[in-house]
């Protein structure tokens, strides 16, 4: 499951078919905070989120992130493609 | 007197500074601009606070100000004004003002000139300027600037408030909201709640009350200084996340938006405003960002400076001397820094109130010509 455990946040990068300008923008921290610097707002990702988020702001494409997720968590990716495409578009509507 | 602020660094100054209340739900901006002085590492300095009431919290804190004096009212004008200061100078020498009070703007405006001579700087706007930010003229300002704005309008008469749920009142229509001139603002969702606070405010701050368009959304504020070229220097941004009964900000977050910057560019593109201006927004729902008012000063929560590196009273002074606006002390933006507002008691000595009361001035604390010698981190 991928997920924001609490609160919200905003996004740049294209994930199922959505572009996130401000993706790159997050400020995200090991322990799971993101702080998006535009609106002040903070959000609490579970583990599986903040690598996704990790990932794409390295520059990996959605099935990149994928991949390793699936292979991180040794889950299908059939079944990480749905979590990963709820994910960001739950990151879209934080994300102004 | 001659004036000695020419040759002595701002760093050495005597800097007196207004608004120096502490009421827990609305304080004066004062308190936080001494301590952004006193807590400067290059500031070495003296910080007199100048009050308008006994129990004006900065007259006697020892970490924000190293004395203090009581000012006339500024209703009673600026001819008492300048009576008081004269009175002050007399046994202070100060080089320069910092003004933290709407009220106040038009007194110390009239008095630039003349204190000037006596070597006491200043860095304001002028009378036109302070009237295009007047809430009224908002939206003649925010056409120019193409920054979005509600509608406002004047009210004398409070019989406004019951025509405002008829269809010939237009989109006047509930929640609005009722402000002073000055100071208050309250959303109304009927014409029985207006007329209440219509008559509260017009007994506080007088006529004019006016009506504003209500926008719901997210508040967030920009201050920043002037040099009167149209640039806005030293921005910093922040967005309440804890408000006071009174909508005061009683924790916020510093942010960095570029939608925010590119709205305080053009406003003080057209403004040409000189000294410092608050800036405050609501973003709606669709992101729009919508100009609410202009503060003519600091704002209460300018303390959030000098924890982000932009310590603008800092950058004041500076500016006021003529440094050029690329060596002032700014750093980048430090989006995430976080205040939190908090209340504590002062304990102050009988002698210190008496002191106050009865000769409207503080107990000397330490030799007002030698600069106090500060701590630095």
């Amino acid at each position: 499951m991928i997920g924001i455990a609490s609160a919200n946040p905003n996004a740049g990068s294209t994930f199922n078919g959505t572009t996130l300008p401000r993706l790159n923008d997050l400020m995200l921290s090991s322990d799971g905070h993101a702080f998006d610097p535009k609106t002040g707002r903070s959000y609490r990702l579970n583990p599986t989120g903040l690598l996704a988020l990790q990932l794409a702001q390295d520059g990996q494409s959605e099935q990149e992130v994928i991949s390793q997720l699936a292979a991180r968590y040794a889950q299908h990716p059939a079944v990480v493609t749905v979590s990963t495409e709820t994910f960001f578009s739950q990151i879209k509507r934080y994300l102004p | 007197m001659s004036a000695r602020s020419d040759s002595t660094p701002w760093s050495q100054w005597t800097v007196a500074v207004t608004g120096i209340n502490a009421r827990p739900e609305n304080p004066g901006p004062g308190c936080a601009v001494a301590r952004c002085l006193s807590e400067a590492s290059g500031f070495r300095g003296r910080v007199v606070g100048l009050g308008y009431e006994t129990l004006d919290a900065g007259l006697y804190h020892p970490d924000d100000c190293d004395g203090g004096y009581l000012l006339p009212y500024p209703a009673a004008g600026r001819e008492a004004l300048m009576e008081r200061l004269e009175e002050i100078l007399r046994h202070d020498h100060i080089n320069a003002i910092i003004p933290s009070l709407d009220a106040e703007l038009p007194n110390f405006i009239a008095l630039q000139g003349v204190l000037a001579k006596r070597g006491v700087r200043m860095l304001l706007p002028g009378r036109p300027e302070l009237r295009r930010r007047d809430k009224d003229r908002l939206p003649e300002l925010c056409a120019q600037a193409k920054v979005a704005t509600p509608r406002v309008r004047p009210i004398s008469d409070a019989r406004f408030f019951e025509r405002c749920t008829r269809a010939e009142e237009g989109s006047w229509t509930y929640p609005l909201v009722v402000k002073g001139v000055f100071y208050d603002a309250y959303v109304v969702q009927n014409p029985t709640e207006a007329a209440y606070r219509f008559g509260q405010i017009a007994q506080t701050w007088g006529y004019p009350v006016l009506a504003q368009a209500h926008i719901a959304g997210e508040e967030v504020n920009l201050t920043a200084l002037g040099d009167g070229s149209g640039a806005l220097i030293g921005p910093v941004m922040m967005r309440k996340q804890a408000l006071t009964d009174k909508g005061k900000a009683w924790a916020g977050v510093a942010i960095d938006d570029s939608d925010l910057l590119a709205v305080g560019e053009r406003l003080m593109h057209a403004l040409k405003w000189q000294g410092p201006l608050e800036l405050e927004l609501l973003r709606d729902a669709e992101g729009v960002l919508h100009l609410i008012e202009i503060n003519p000063r600091f704002p209460a929560w300018i303390y959030l400076s000098h924890g982000v590196g932009r310590n603008l009273p800092v950058a004041l002074l500076g500016l006021m001397q003529g440094v050029a606006v690329a060596d002032l002390p700014l750093a980048a933006p430090r989006p995430g820094v976080t205040f939190i507002r908090h209340a504590r008691e002062l304990i102050v000595r009988m002698e210190e109130i008496v002191s106050v009361s009865m000769n409207g001035a503080t107990l000397p604390r330490c030799d007002p010509i030698a600069p106090r010698l500060r701590l630095i981190a």
